[in-house]
């Protein structure tokens, strides 16, 4: 499975379709929604073994914001420079309404403050895209600086 | 080359995320699995001293308060049956209240309340899931109420014998008041949380009630809008044996409503004081109607509506009174006059019951239902003392309640039962037997 994109070629050559891989953004969003769907359920469910709400909201966020991190995190490494720089914004954003707990509210902490339906879901939801951005910052320095900023903006692209 | 030397970095980053996630994960597990450890709650207070939030120890620390009642009788077809002796009400660690009714056969009651252990409102259980408030400053008089139906919510209700049990239960609500927070209440989240038995379970519920859940139209659609009693659905009470027990609410205003509820109109006439009847129609599991209980309350003994309803009686003070009449519909009479009495507030179906009375008007003349139940049930009265403050009473409840770790206050808002009286076929005389704490 590919998607057309129109990206430009640092190498220079001709302007050409590449095709980029969907297999696994695809992969990734379903891992990451189910991922998280079990995560934020076994951290609720600790909260209830516990008797305690707050336990319950707290691991459950950190769970569900590690799991994000690092789905998000292993995309692009994995994609590599084949992986359109949008394409980790659109694997959270898809992924996020396919966790089961979200269509409560209860993915994340938002629920345990009190909000209730759309305005937890939203919290949750800003939450979720800070994780994913935290998880394309990239693990080491990119290599590929040239100390031209024409040619370093060109290299971000 | 170069690109293989990047991506060795970011790999050891996944592992390392890995790592701490299985660890977390397994913590988590660990935590879950081993919730009779302290595990949960030190783990419960350490992320809440980090989060700041209120860190206080859960169940036992005492630091709750509680108020207790003195209890009433209640009479089924000239018997006493179980009936509330004494009630206390505390405070779970999640901050929502509980009654803990301790009942005449040495059983006592759990149930979710709105009372708040705190204020000098005192309720006194009636039997058939229904109490009467007292001191209630925001409304300033007494009432009957369902506090299973309160603020329009369904709760449940348990009965437990010993401190171990009640122990279960505060527990168990706690559990489900944790999960209502985490998971929600009706969807597929919960019932997988559910399903996984996580955490202190319930007990079997004695009963569990529905707020609504039928109609109270009939009365208005054969009259015209704004005839008849002002009446509501309050709802329904299931017991795990399958009887289902209707609560209705009505109140009488002027002698037009008192004569559609049987009352003669020279009793009626001089009834201008509004009242609020509370009716609870039961029904046994194979849906036939066995008993109708209607019971009123007034601030003092001096109502004219609840006199010409109930009749009169000399005992009791300047303190609140509780008005009961019960019929259990055993004969074609005492059905037809149950029929006539719901027919009278609107009611036109219970469940699979269809009331088969004639509202339309023009029909025959109803059958009274106090009349019936004064000549065939019971009507009886019972008068208390307005909420005086008193230091807490030693009940079983409270010892119960001390044992399983619950919060009791030392002080508490008490009503005391200062007279009751029945009908005896002829008169209302003193009901000793109740009053005298041999009930």
């Amino acid at each position: 499975m590919t998607w057309e994109t129109g990206a430009s070629d640092i190498s220079g050559a001709p302007s050409t379709h590449r095709r980029v891989p969907l297999a696994l953004p695809l992969l990734t969003t379903l891992g990451l929604a189910v991922a998280a769907g079990v995560f934020s359920l076994v951290g609720s469910l600790t909260g209830v073994a516990a008797t305690s709400l707050t336990l319950g909201v707290v691991l459950r966020t950190l769970l569900v914001a590690l799991v994000v991190v690092l789905a998000i995190h292993m995309l692009r490494v994995r994609g590599g420079r084949e992986l359109p720089r949008w394409m980790p914004w659109v694997v959270a954003a898809v992924a996020y309404p396919l966790v089961p707990t979200t269509w409560g509210g209860d993915t994340m902490f938002a629920g345990g403050l009190g909000l209730d339906g759309p305005a937890a879901i939203g919290v949750d939801l800003a939450v979720w895209m800070c994780c994913a951005a935290l998880g394309r910052v990239p693990s080491s320095p990119d290599p590929r600086v040239s100390g031209d900023p024409a040619v370093d903006s060109l290299l971000r692209r | 080359m170069r690109r293989a030397g990047r991506e060795k970095g970011a790999i050891s980053l996944e592992q390392v995320g890995l790592v701490i996630l299985a660890g977390v994960l397994c913590a988590a597990v660990v935590a879950a699995l081993t919730q009779s450890t302290p595990l949960g709650p030190t783990l419960s207070r350490a992320v809440c001293s980090i989060t700041g939030g209120d860190c206080d120890s859960p169940t036992g620390d005492g630091t709750g308060s509680a108020s207790t009642t003195a209890g009433t009788c209640t009479v089924g077809n000239g018997r006493t049956v179980a009936s509330t002796t004494a009630s206390a009400v505390t405070t779970l660690s999640d901050g929502r209240t509980v009654r803990v009714d301790e009942l005449s056969d040495g059983s006592a009651r759990v149930s979710p309340t709105s009372l708040d252990p705190g204020s000098e409102v005192s309720e006194v259980g009636l039997g058939n899931g229904m109490t009467v408030r007292m001191g209630d400053e925001q409304s300033g008089s007494v009432a009957v109420e369902v506090p299973g139906l309160a603020e329009g919510a369904g709760s449940t209700e348990y009965v437990v014998t010993d401190a171990d049990q009640l122990r279960a239960v505060a527990s168990g609500l706690e559990t489900e008041q944790v999960k209502d927070e985490l998971v929600g209440r009706d969807n597929p989240v919960r019932s997988a949380a559910d399903g996984t038995r996580i955490g202190d379970q319930l007990p079997e519920a004695e009963a569990t009630y529905t707020p609504g859940g039928f109609s109270v139209s009939a009365r208005e659609e054969a009259l015209g809008e704004g005839s008849g009693l002002a009446t509501t659905a309050l709802g329904i009470r299931t017991q795990d044996n399958g009887t289902q027990t209707f609560y209705i609410g009505s109140r009488v205003d002027g002698a037009e409503d008192l004569e559609l509820l049987g009352v003669s109109p020279d009793r009626a006439a001089d009834a201008s004081d509004p009242l609020d009847l509370v009716t609870a129609v039961t029904f046994d599991p194979q849906g036939t109607m066995v008993d109708v209980t209607s019971t009123a309350a007034t601030d003092t003994a001096d109502s004219r509506t609840a006199e010409a309803i109930f009749g009169h009686s000399a005992s009791g003070g300047a303190g609140p009174r509780v008005h009961s009449a019960r019929l259990a519909t055993e004969s074609e009479g005492q059905s037809a006059a149950a029929a006539d009495f719901l027919a009278a507030q609107g009611v036109g179906s219970l469940g699979s019951w269809t009331n088969p009375s004639d509202a339309s008007p023009g029909g025959p003349e109803p059958t009274g239902f106090f009349d019936e139940a004064r000549d065939s049930g019971s009507l009886t009265t019972l008068d208390y003392d307005a909420a005086p403050e008193t230091p807490h009473v030693d009940t079983d409840a409270g010892q119960w309640m001390t044992e399983a770790g619950l919060p009791v206050g030392d002080r508490a808002s008490d009503a005391t039962l200062a007279g009751a009286a029945y009908w005896d076929g002829s008169t209302m005389a003193p009901w000793t037997g109740c009053h005298g704490g041999s009930a």
